[in-house]
């Protein structure tokens, strides 16, 4: 099994660097640069910072030497907020988005979860409709549209909850986040662990466990255990997205992850800050690769590690 | 079953009409799909047409004005006719007004009551004074706003309507664009194989690992905040998951006899493609289909919320959405009217998607 990650591994670096790349030119051929302001700078001005910021190269050079640098861990200054380097950005905001991102999988697993399988058991039956029901509401409806809804009626009209803000990751200033984000993961694990488990029940072991005249409790857990393959696959890339930050939700809540990084680097050609993102992004998409293949072999006796 | 109707088609468009939900589905999205398209050839309003005396206005049945917003609509011509409005009578959508001034007033400025938003021309009726007061008849004109008006004064239902058509226009259009190349990707992948399916599935790994939104911001970076090109673009993108299940598709296909077959006659690659494989690829594709139009739908709607999709005065309900979450305090018509038709049109869309799965593929139910 050791063996296996690693080979795995050593796979995802080919596409890494591939990701890398990509990245880079596409950045690069877009039309502007990181110090095209509204009016203009100087000539003279604009060649010095083109010169501090290596920007006058071949382009060629640009790229290798930046290979160079990452293989050292350097990610660059920033070209738009001028006293950082993008490693310290993405210090700062990575913790934020990733307790944010992870409380919100916890939730959807532990509340997707439970639903689904209740949903299961007590199929066809009135609260099996409100559960399916709610499940599409929550894939349906944007999170633009219930970040503001909900701020209004806990934010403002109950006043329970801060609007929004981070407040040094206060409890209270992230249920709402968390909520926003962790709604519609709850209902793909609702509605995905339903239909494992309507199938898990039916099972011969299952019903085997059930004709002995075990408890319910024991028989859903046998039952689950089953359901939570397509789970983990589900799971894989979705806790890659959510770990690194949601546009939407840190700007509706004024929350300071890397989310808005993405857009706010590409809008201002901030070239390292961007390809840091898509570092960060690349190596959790393909770590989670990775675990998925490695948790499915251990959870299904019958996938082999090649 | 109708003994009849045995075809996969067949079969399946008696278990897609025996689904309630499916069915309720498709009729309503008809309904939003039609009211879209035909709506604003109907409607009183264009959606760009700005009234700077209804800002704002809540949604409501009652015409416009009300009567509360007489009183102040009169005082403000009168104001730019520099006189008074007094003894105002008012008999169905006709007002009697005595206007006063300190000088005689000059009857061209009575246009100002045409040019605001709640009248109609004013007829002079009576002279007195030698002009300085004017008994005036105007007309009230009326205008209804269903959904309200926007922080511009635009009509919200007009702007909500002629938002369909570009959300419904671009989902449609996108889901073409993504279908067209990731089913083209994933069967000459799947179909040709070793090292060509090995290399083509190593590049849909890698667009995998690419930041999404990157991927599309560098898009719309490149193409400009450009309508048609932001369809394929959004298309252009979302084509990977389609490309995979195709793909996957093609790889058991192409052992089929009927391939063989087609093989041993001598037909082509292309013709293998084309008439064999692409074609029994059809039911998990028209289901990935219908669940992929709500999906972009939502993309384009997040993109113009972040102000990259669509821009102004062209509309769209991701941009009616973003403007509504913006003044969701005291305006909550701006929100909840395009959300409304939004999620309508994407829980039809998800109700259709399920259906049809369970219609072409009995096993998953």
């Amino acid at each position: 099994m050791v063996g296996f990650a690693l080979r795995r591994c050593l796979g995802a670096v080919p596409t890494l660097f591939a990701v890398v790349t990509l990245a880079f030119f596409l950045m690069r051929l877009a039309p502007g640069g990181p110090f095209d302001l509204e009016r203009p700078l100087e000539a003279k001005i604009m060649e010095n910072l083109q010169r501090v910021y290596g920007l006058d190269r071949p382009l060629h050079e640009q790229y290798l030497r930046y290979l160079a640098n990452l293989l050292q861990g350097d990610l660059g200054p920033s070209f738009f907020m001028r006293d950082f380097t993008v490693g310290q950005i993405l210090m700062q905001g990575l913790p934020v988005s990733m307790a944010l991102g992870a409380s919100a999988i916890l939730l959807a697993l532990v509340v997707g979860t439970g639903l689904g399988a209740f949903a299961a058991w007590r199929q066809n039956s009135a609260a099996d409709h409100a559960v399916v029901g709610l499940a599409t509401a929550g894939v349906t409806i944007p999170n633009f549209v219930v970040a503001p809804v909900l701020q209004i009626v806990f934010g403002l009209g109950l006043a329970w909850l801060p609007v929004g803000g981070w407040n040094d990751g206060a409890v209270r200033n992230a249920i709402l986040p968390v909520i926003v984000l962790a709604l519609p993961q709850i209902a793909v694990v609702a509605r995905m662990i339903r239909a494992a488990m309507i199938e898990a029940l039916r099972a011969d072991h299952i019903r085997t466990l059930r004709s002995l005249g075990l408890g319910t409790f024991i028989v859903v857990v046998h039952a689950l255990r089953g359901a939570m393959l397509p789970i983990v696959s589900y799971l894989g890339p979705t806790a890659a997205a959510l770990l690194t930050g949601s546009v939407v939700v840190e700007t509706i809540f004024g929350l300071p992850g890397i989310g808005r990084y993405f857009v706010e680097g590409a809008l201002n050609r901030d070239y390292t800050l961007v390809m840091g993102t898509v570092v960060v992004v690349a190596v959790f998409v393909l770590v989670f690769n990775l675990v998925v293949d490695i948790l499915y072999a251990a959870l299904d006796p019958r996938v082999r590690y090649e | 079953m109708n003994a009849g109707a045995n075809s996969l088609w067949g079969d399946a468009r008696g278990r897609l009409a025996a689904n309630r939900a499916a069915v309720a589905s498709l009729v309503l999205l008809a309904a939003i799909a039609l009211v879209c398209i035909f709506g604003p050839l109907l409607g009183a309003h264009d959606y760009d047409r700005v009234f700077p005396d209804y800002v704002r206005a809540p949604a409501s049945f009652a015409a416009q004005p009300t009567p509360d917003r007489i009183e102040p609509g009169l005082a403000r011509v009168a104001a730019r006719l520099r006189a008074q409005a007094t003894d105002i009578a008012a008999t169905g959508d006709m007002l009697r007004v005595t206007l006063e001034g300190r000088q005689p007033l000059d009857e061209r400025a009575l246009a100002f009551f045409e040019r605001s938003d709640l009248f109609g021309p004013a007829n002079v009726v009576e002279r007195r004074e030698g002009g300085r007061i004017l008994v005036v008849d105007v007309a009230l004109e009326r205008n209804r706003f269903l959904f309200g008006t926007d922080g511009n004064g635009r009509d919200l239902l007009a702007r909500t309507l002629v938002a369909g058509r570009v959300s419904l226009a671009i989902g449609l259009l996108a889901t073409f664009v993504a279908i067209a190349i990731g089913v083209a990707y994933g069967a000459v992948a799947g179909y040709f194989g070793g090292r060509i399916d090995a290399a083509m599935m190593r590049a849909v790994d890698v667009l995998y690992a690419l930041p999404f939104i990157f991927f599309v911001i560098m898009l719309v970076v490149f193409f400009g905040r450009n309508f048609v090109l932001m369809f394929i673009a959004v298309g252009a993108v979302e084509w990977l998951d389609m490309a995979r299940i195709v793909r996957g598709q093609t790889l058991s296909l192409k052992r089929r006899e009927f391939v063989q077959a087609a093989e041993v006659l001598g037909v082509g690659h292309a013709g293998i493609l084309a008439r064999h494989i692409v074609p029994n690829t059809l039911g998990p594709v028209v289901v990935y289909t219908t669940l992929l139009v709500p999906k972009v739908i939502l993309l384009e709607s997040f993109l113009s919320f972040l102000g990259l999709g669509v821009q102004e005065p062209m509309t769209s309900w991701g941009v009616l959405i973003a403007d509504g979450a913006r003044n969701i305090q005291g305006n909550t018509h701006l929100l909840v009217f395009p959300a409304l038709f939004l999620t309508a049109t994407l829980f039809c869309l998800n109700f259709i998607g399920d259906g049809l799965r369970d219609a072409l593929d009995p096993r998953d139910r």
